[in-house]
């Protein structure tokens, strides 16, 4: 699988397993006290994005009484960037199509000051357990927790101004062996087929002008631009630029050619530092 | 098909959030003011509390399984067990029912043992206190004999 990659993209290199990747948790503990806090256990190195830090330590910081109260959540640096590309802001009303484990969905409570909205759904109750364990640590007020299948969240009615679509997915971008190793084309079919119909339930959810969000953290083609090509194509929706630094997307893949709309999602590749994601951000 | 503790949420009117603000400050000499949320309350007494801007949605239309943010339980006598994230926000300006734990006692508190306070000014015993250690707030307990009785939930725990 990473020689199909190296292939694609050129030379991959394996996130690190010895740095943790932290996100301050704002709604409980501002990024700079966070950062000194840090500091008497270890390396730190603040990411661009502010609230986000590298540590190098010996302690495992998931079981500090600093994470069980709150202060952070350990969050790969590129799942951070979603939410960042959604620019979620005070009142509005959002839904997280596929909100557990929840730490995009705590990322943009913060960044909204838990005010406004944020629908945060996912399918079971092994996966909202998870969610609501972590929206209660992070002190989330502004979130109602759902159970329903995304394929059939535009049955609710409901509209959005924003959504962020954090999709199932292959996970290739981790890097990790055992997924690479179990990962294969049907899987990736598999995921490529769910995807599309959440993409569509999650178009169909978006108040007009809206802003949809759709990541991944896959490497597949089939599960990325593939999608946002079948997004724009089907459902009227056209992307925009992120700001961010970024590999450039596979415009063409098994001889089809995808729409130049494409072309404004960005990859970001597997380091040292961060997994691999893609993300593209799209207005109906 | 919402969830059936969802389905039991009421909305609680201003004279019961003044309510449940009059225990607070009966047992922490605080003001805290909840106005600022929208309050739900379950049949089992427990308190939630939520963003205002969720009051224009229509939960009927959603399969809800949890609002907001858990914020206590109401007890018997005009008391309150707040949860970990109640006793962080109602902790900041406790006057009463605060007790101070060293560093060692807190990660016994954390790992669910009980724990004696290293001091416990203004603290009635048979009532629920918050935990401080240094400038964290770690959650609520029984304060029986001088003694923390360990309360704190499973899922609060550190293992």
């Amino acid at each position: 699988m990473l020689d199909k990659y190296e292939k694609i993209f050129g030379e991959i290199t394996s996130p690190s397993k010895s740095i943790w990747h932290v996100r301050a948790n704002t709604i409980k503990m501002a990024a700079k006290d966070l950062e000194n806090l840090l500091a008497e256990i270890g390396t730190v190195e603040r990411m661009d994005y502010q609230e986000g830090f590298w540590v190098k330590t010996e302690t495992n910081l998931s079981k500090t009484a600093e994470h069980l109260l709150g202060y952070f959540f350990l969050q790969n640096a590129s799942s951070m960037l979603p939410p960042l590309a959604l620019e979620p802001k005070l009142g509005e009303k959002i839904l997280d199509m596929c909100a557990s484990p929840g730490a995009k969905t705590t990322q943009m409570a913060a960044m909204m000051d838990n005010k406004g909205v944020i629908i945060a759904n996912d399918v079971t109750y092994k996966r909202l357990k998870a969610l609501r364990g972590n929206l209660q640590r992070c002190g989330v007020s502004n979130t109602i927790v759902t159970k329903m299948r995304g394929e059939n969240f535009s049955n609710s009615g409901l509209k959005f101004e924003k959504i962020l679509l954090d999709a199932p997915c292959s996970g290739t971008g981790t890097m990790n062996p055992r997924i690479l190793s179990q990962t294969s084309s049907n899987t990736v079919r598999m995921f490529s087929g769910l995807q599309k119909r959440l993409l569509e339930s999650a178009a169909n959810c978006l108040s007009d002008d809206g802003v949809l969000v759709y990541s991944t953290c896959s490497m597949e083609p089939e599960e990325n631009e593939e999608n946002v090509d079948f997004a724009v194509r089907n459902f009227g929706l056209k992307t925009e630029k992120i700001n961010l630094n970024s590999n450039k997307v596979v415009m063409e893949w098994h001889g089809k050619k995808f729409s130049e709309d494409v072309a404004n999602a960005v990859r970001i590749m597997p380091a040292e530092k961060n997994e691999g994601f893609f993300i593209c951000r799209m207005r109906k | 098909m919402q969830d059936e503790k969802v389905r039991s949420l009421e909305i609680l009117e201003a004279e019961q959030i003044k309510y449940i603000e009059n225990i607070i400050e009966k047992n922490y000499g605080t003001v805290f003011d909840l106005n600022r949320f929208l309050v739900l309350k379950t049949c089992e007494e427990k308190i939630w509390i939520a963003s205002r801007d969720m009051a224009d949605v229509d939960f009927s239309k959603l399969a809800a399984n949890s609002v907001g943010l858990y914020f206590g339980k109401l007890k018997r006598n005009n008391k309150i067990n707040l949860s970990t994230e109640g006793c962080q926000m109602v902790g900041k300006n406790a006057t009463k029912n605060v007790v101070i734990v060293d560093k060692e006692s807190a990660a016994k508190f954390l790992k669910g043992e009980d724990v004696f306070p290293t001091e416990a000014a203004n603290c009635e015993s048979q009532n629920f206190v918050i935990l401080k250690c240094n400038e964290d707030f770690l959650g609520s307990s029984l304060f029986v004999d001088g003694k923390i009785k360990n309360i704190l939930p499973k899922s609060r725990r550190m293992f």
